[in-house]
């Protein structure tokens, strides 16, 4: 009783900090994040349906804000994996499909580099850490396992903790999302994210279940039209979340027709990330805050998945 | 009517009692309905013995329920739908009082049709465990038919008939049914007019289905804004019409004005919301309302760009119930508005790392469901009360 007082406590005290952060930066322009000039850019390139190998910097084309930029290919040896494991364990996932959940994803962490590390963080009613950064399998394996599915879905407030959650500096963060289902718990607003996500060096990868009726199924391209929709009425087009987090981080969402498809799904969405180029450069001739779009454009073609920008 | 009953009772259509019943009550004109051994044209494939065999076993379980509740549930669950339809079918269901006819008959005494009520009650209860939610109507209407019944028809503002329906329909809601539960409470309060709690039950219901609401989908297509919006916007007027109509019968009625001001809020009218809300505060809640209109006045602040004054309200929401997680998802979400993102992880942490971050059930994602989940209590206190 005596630990759990004092750590609330601390807790407080944070929450009273951070509260006066808040109206400390009412009062300040806001700041260069983490006064950090490179631009880090995660890209794959698809062609013919398959990823692209063998690229160098010279085959790529940045455009920051319609400024042409000079991008060096980052070797992507050097820089291991942060793998955000976000899984639905609300209670439409009782049964067999828990399981086929569970063992997706520990097949998404065997597929991991030594030297990468992963976290687990589960949703239903609440937002749950199951396990924190680390690179030891058995923990990981063991937190997976401890997976239950109850109550409810906050699927929107999940995100954001997976976004805002902090990485450790130099590594690339891949956020594998998995639902199954609506959000119905969340405080926050689908449309709340965007701004994160554009914030955000992480890649959203989302997988979510085929579910005959629901709008998030009928809308897997993600038109423009969705999602002028969904900024115009976001939780009406809440389904257009995920698929537009992807978007926004250059990753994707594929869409699952079963459970038994989530395995290989995993497994391919962390192989895929490991083979990505990371390109990285020094801004020139842009503004040094505000949102920056971004265009990534190769020699020869094929389609590119980059983030569309990011805000300083 | 007496044809639609045949063919009830006969199972070749799967209608709920329930509707049969709400329908009977509904039909003044038809004074009398399904008289076993008297006028008209009989109403089962029984002969008359047959029918009061019948009667007279259903009534013992019935009658057994009061001293040995767990006995009779498990008795009557045996049953097939059928034959609790053919004793519905058969038993006299008088559309005004009867005393004349009903004195010296126990199993017509309102005491006894609660207990009965009670019984399909529990039948129900656990039908709905096993998400059967087919069977759970058939049960809640036989119920309700009794509880209709033991008030001569004419049941009042906080009866047992409205407190228990509103239950019936509260645990439809906090059972992910939004849909049933509208149908049920829509019924209900056709025939018991100036209930408050009926009204609130129905403004949660309506503004759950709001809050709720996705544009639909049907194959590739997905409904335009245009369209989209106009079945949650009717949700929220009607919402609000209930919730309002509540407090004007009960002002003191928090929970209505809490959720009239989220009603407010999702209408995106704050000017309508906030003193209801700051009304609330200004009052003595609970902690769970306190924290609750803390979030969404937090809310409108932050909509307004008023973001000192919603970080301070959200502070309040988390020193209100710190074990809770919506009150740090909105502050951390605050800071990363203002571009703190290294803030927002900080209390981000701070929520995951808390020991009791999951040990608990946050008002707000209850809120939807209806607040007030411990909807078992209420029945127990029924079954006490019919025992009295």
């Amino acid at each position: 009783m005596l630990r759990f007082a004092s750590r609330f406590a601390i807790g407080v005290i944070a929450i009273g900090v951070a509260i006066s952060t808040v109206l400390v930066a009412q009062q300040a322009p806001p700041r260069f994040a983490g006064g950090v000039d490179a631009v880090r850019l995660d890209v794959q390139v698809i062609r013919d349906g398959r990823p692209v190998e063998n690229l160098t910097a010279a085959d790529f084309s940045v455009l920051d804000s319609n400024v042409a930029q000079t991008p060096t290919l980052v070797s992507i040896d050097t820089l291991p994996i942060n793998l955000m494991l976000v899984l639905d364990a609300s209670a439409s996932l009782r049964g067999p499909g828990l399981e086929q959940l569970r063992d997706a994803a520990k097949s998404a962490v065997a597929a991991l580099r030594p030297t990468d590390q992963a976290a687990v963080l589960t949703f239903s009613h609440n937002v749950t850490l199951l396990a924190n950064w680390t690179s030891n399998r058995e923990d990981l394996n063991k937190a997976i396992g401890r997976v239950v599915a109850q109550g409810s879905t906050s699927l929107t407030d999940a995100a954001f903790a997976a976004l805002a959650y902090r990485t450790k500096p130099g590594t690339r963060t891949l956020v594998l999302f998995f639902t199954d289902g609506d959000d119905t718990a969340s405080w926050l607003s689908a449309s709340d994210l965007v701004p994160v996500a554009r914030r955000s060096d992480a890649v959203v990868v989302g997988v979510m279940l085929t579910t005959p009726g629901h709008a998030g199924t009928a809308m897997p391209g993600m038109s423009s039209q969705i999602e002028r929709w969904f900024a115009e009425e976001p939780s009406l087009y809440r389904a257009a979340m995920l698929p537009l987090l992807a978007i926004e981080t250059g990753g994707e969402t594929l869409q699952a027709a079963d459970m038994s498809k989530l395995r290989p799904a995993f497994v391919d969405i962390v192989s895929r990330f490991s083979h990505r180029y990371v390109l990285s450069y020094t801004p020139a001739g842009v503004a040094p805050t505000g949102w920056h779009p971004i265009e990534v454009t190769v020699k020869g073609g094929g389609d590119v998945n980059v983030r569309r920008g990011y805000a300083r | 009517m007496t044809a639609l009953c045949r063919r009830l009772v006969e199972n070749r259509y799967r209608v709920s009692v329930f509707a049969v019943i709400i329908t009977l009550a509904a039909s003044a004109a038809e004074a009398q309905v399904l008289v076993a051994g008297s006028r008209g044209t009989p109403e089962s494939d029984l002969n008359p013995e047959q029918e009061q065999r019948l009667l007279a076993e259903y009534w013992t379980i019935a009658k057994r329920y009061g001293a040995e509740p767990a006995r009779a549930t498990k008795e009557l669950g045996a049953w097939t739908r059928d034959r609790i339809g053919k004793v519905q079918s058969i038993q006299f269901q008088p559309e005004n009082a009867r005393p004349d006819y009903l004195e010296g008959k126990a199993e017509w005494k309102p005491e006894t049709l609660r207990v009965a009520a009670m019984l399909h009650s529990d039948l129900a209860l656990e039908q709905i465990r096993q998400r059967n939610f087919d069977d759970f109507e058939f049960q809640v209407g036989i119920a309700d038919g009794w509880l209709a019944l033991a008030d001569n028809r004419a049941s009042t503002p906080g009866s047992l008939r409205a407190r228990w329906n509103v239950s019936v329909a509260r645990l439809l809601l906090a059972s992910g049914q939004p849909g049933l539960a509208e149908r049920h409470i829509e019924r209900v309060a056709a025939r018991i007019a100036g209930d408050a709690s009926i009204l609130l039950a129905h403004g949660t219901i309506r503004e759950t289905q709001a809050f709720l609401m996705m544009a639909d989908a049907s194959g590739s297509r997905i409904d335009e804004p245009a369209f989209a919006t106009k079945p949650r916007d009717a949700a929220l007027t009607s919402a609000a019409a209930h919730l309002e109509k509540a407090l004007a019968i009960d002002p003191a009625l928090v929970e209505a004005t809490l959720r009239l001001a989220h009603v407010q809020i999702l209408r995106r009218d704050d000017v309508k919301a906030e003193p209801l809300l700051k009304g609330i505060l200004a009052g003595t809640p609970t902690p769970v309302i306190k924290y609750l209109a803390a979030l969404m006045i937090g809310g409108v602040q932050e909509r307004r760009k008023e973001f000192e004054a919603a970080a301070k309200t959200y502070f309040n929401a988390v020193q209100t119930i710190p074990n809770n997680q919506t009150g740090y998802v909105a502050l951390a979400q605050l800071m990363h508005k203002l571009n703190q993102p290294s803030d927002a992880a900080t209390v981000i942490e701070r929520m995951l790392l808390r020991d009791a971050a999951d040990s608990v059930s946050d008002p707000w994602w209850k809120y939807p469901l209806g607040l007030d989940l411990a909807i078992d209590g209420k029945f127990e206190e029924y079954r006490a009360e019919i025992r009295k």
